[in-house]
């Protein structure tokens, strides 16, 4: 009857956990590589490798490449990889936390109605307001609308006397609703040039990215991952249920809110530099608890590094499959998001 | 009854007083669902609290573990107000054992177990006593083996087990559990009343079972809708009259070596149904 234990089970779920990580590590480079070299202008690798050495350790030696193909690799392709790299690293760290937050696997920044604020927040600083705050205008926006939406979710969950995990879902794409009718409003509001910009942005896309984009994001996701790292035991401890988490110390409406207001503030910041791109926040942590099981100090980063690759690639396919046009990322990421919803729950039908 | 004295195999000094006295409370707006409740537990008592459904159990276990605020009335932990105390040094003294899912979050038992860490300090030396807290937790439950499974895997017995080695790796001075012996087998059941019995802290637990209650408890509380009707040892105060009163039942008690054994039936009525209303 007795089994006879394994000698260390950390260190076997140490070697468990590193060779998926080293993969997907690899992969997104690789990923990042690949995605210089292709788009509308296919670039051979060994010249995509030179300008970018060129770049980063000037030797002096005179380039023999085109001016034009520099920019395209340094000015356009690469700020625009890393922007999705930092995006889906962020909403796939923002997912697992809120899934854990809010103890349900299911939430995500876009059901929870905080994405959909921080398009509000955002079509208001593009449409009406303009650059009253200067470059940071849109991120604050974004991010004062993902709060807002944040803070009105779970004040209706609170009003409604159901602070359970499920009525915070439905609250939240209650609001969602309400959120993106307001927002529609002010794009039929507006000229229809911008509206027009608002809209292909609001899809979801990388085509705006240069070096001064970088910042935000970059701050963003340092930022709230050593937060939501910092907390990750409370994290771990909403997961095991409300009561639970309170019997293990944590004061937990408060611990919620705080988790939800860092959710928001990255998730507004994400949504500011890039549209809806949705189903990332959702679908990476459920990928990786498969691998690295539920605990948020593996989980949390692991998000990040799938986030970034599944929006690292969903951005190739974005350039190329209807080249040389941009299909928005927001598209990619739905079809893909919404084949991956169906298949989970099949699997769990089956299970 | 012995108190104090039965002194488990580890730590003898880790138990801690328990005191609540006057205690109410009820949703806000409502009338309180438990009132009245006093008791003293010293350090090392295994206090059961029984009663028909809807009597309270719960509710007067959650002003225990410091979800309910009390309305009235206070909880005392080694003489400190429960609610002078910090949440995370409150959890350092009290653990409990609930019957709340875990969720969807694919935890493995050792994960689990180390979430009764939650509420110690970090830091370097503080990483290595957690880390002998859990293992030791983990041994003293038998769960070692299952270090690497995923908690939603295990049976309800393995389950019990592993989440009272969570409790017991946050040290505490009172366990306070939820129908620990729900959905157990036979086996597992009279296994949780040893093991319930071996550790060495002050216990409270509700319990459905009346046997149960005088395997396990040293002293016993009797709740009927909000009240108590009764606190103290379990052999003096479990008579057959407070039984009737509390539980709507007749009841005939046997002493069975050195515990009780309880033998029910319900009550005569007569023809008329006067003694519903009056009761």
């Amino acid at each position: 009857m007795a089994i006879i234990e394994p000698a260390a089970p950390t260190r076997a779920r140490r070697h468990r956990v590193l060779l998926p990580g080293l993969a997907v590590t690899a992969l997104l480079l690789g990923a990042m590589a690949g995605s210089l070299a292709v788009g509308s202008a296919r670039i051979p690798f060994a010249e995509v490798r030179d300008i970018l050495l060129s770049r980063i350790m000037p030797t002096g030696a005179a380039p023999y490449w085109k001016p034009g193909i520099e920019a395209i690799v340094w000015d356009l392709r690469l700020p625009r990889i890393l922007l999705a790299a930092l995006v889906g690293a962020g909403l796939g760290m923002v997912g697992a936390a809120m899934q854990s937050a809010t103890r349900n696997p299911l939430a995500d920044p876009y059901l929870l109605g905080v994405a959909a604020g921080a398009v509000l927040g955002a079509n208001l600083a593009i449409l009406h307001v303009g650059d009253i705050l200067g470059p940071a205008t849109t991120p604050l926006f974004a991010f004062a609308g993902a709060l807002g939406a944040t803070l009105v979710v779970l004040s209706i969950a609170r009003l409604t006397g159901s602070t359970t995990a499920d009525r915070l879902i439905l609250s939240g794409v209650a609001v969602s609703f309400v959120v993106t009718a307001c927002a529609n409003l002010l794009i039929l509001f507006a000229d229809q040039r911008s509206a027009a910009n608002v809209t292909f942005w609001t899809l979801g896309g990388f085509g705006a990215a240069d070096w001064s984009v970088l910042p935000a994001p970059a701050v963003a996701l340092a930022a709230g991952g050593a937060w939501f790292l910092a907390k990750r035991r409370d994290l771990n401890a909403l997961a095991m249920g409300d009561e639970t988490a309170t019997t293990l110390g944590v004061r937990v409406a408060r611990a919620r809110l705080l988790h939800m207001t860092a959710g928001a503030f990255i998730t507004g910041v994400m949504v500011s530099v890039s549209g809806m791109i949705g189903f990332v926040g959702l679908m990476t942590p459920h990928l990786v608890r498969m691998v690295v099981g539920g605990d948020n100090r593996l989980v949390l980063p692991a998000s990040a590094l799938v986030g970034a690759l599944f929006l690292v690639l969903a951005d190739i396919v974005s350039r190329t499959i209807i080249a040389p046009d941009d299909l928005p990322v927001g598209v990619v990421t739905g079809v893909v998001g919404g084949l991956f919803f169906v298949l989970m729950l099949r699997n769990r039908a089956g299970g | 009854m012995q108190t104090g004295s039965g002194a488990g195999p580890e730590k003898p000094d880790v138990a801690l007083s328990l005191e609540a006295t006057d205690l109410a409370w009820g949703p806000p707006g409502r009338a309180p669902l438990i009132s009245g409740v006093s008791f003293a537990l010293t350090p090392g008592d295994r206090l059961a609290i029984v009663g028909p459904n809807g009597a309270g159990k719960s509710t007067l276990l959650r002003c225990l573990y410091r979800l309910h605020r009390p309305l009235a009335g206070a909880v005392r932990v080694g003489g400190t107000d429960l609610w002078s105390l910090a949440p995370r040094l409150a959890a350092r003294k009290i653990a409990a054992v609930l019957q709340e899912a875990p969720g969807d979050f694919a935890f493995t038992v050792q994960e689990m177990v180390d979430a009764g860490r939650t509420p110690h300090a970090g830091g370097i030396a503080g990483r290595a006593a957690g880390a002998r807290a859990v293992a030791a937790a983990m041994r003293r439950m038998e769960v070692s083996h299952l270090a690497g499974r995923a908690f939603s895997t295990l049976s309800g017995g393995e389950k019990q087990r592993a989440l009272i080695a969570r409790a017991l790796a946050q040290e505490p001075g009172v366990l306070v559990l939820d129908e620990p012996t729900n959905h157990l087998d036979i086996r597992h059941r009279l296994e949780a009343v040893e093991l319930l019995r071996g550790l060495a802290m002050t216990i409270v637990t509700t319990l459905h079972d009346l046997d149960m209650a005088a395997d396990v408890a040293s002293k016993v509380l009797v709740l009927r809708a909000g009240r108590q009707m009764a606190f103290g040892p379990v052999s003096g105060t479990l008579q057959p009259a407070l039984i009737r009163q509390s539980f709507d039942v007749e009841a005939e008690i046997a002493p069975r070596g050195p515990s009780l054994r309880f033998d029910y039936r319900l009550p005569e009525r007569r023809a008329d149904s006067s003694a519903e209303s009056s009761e």
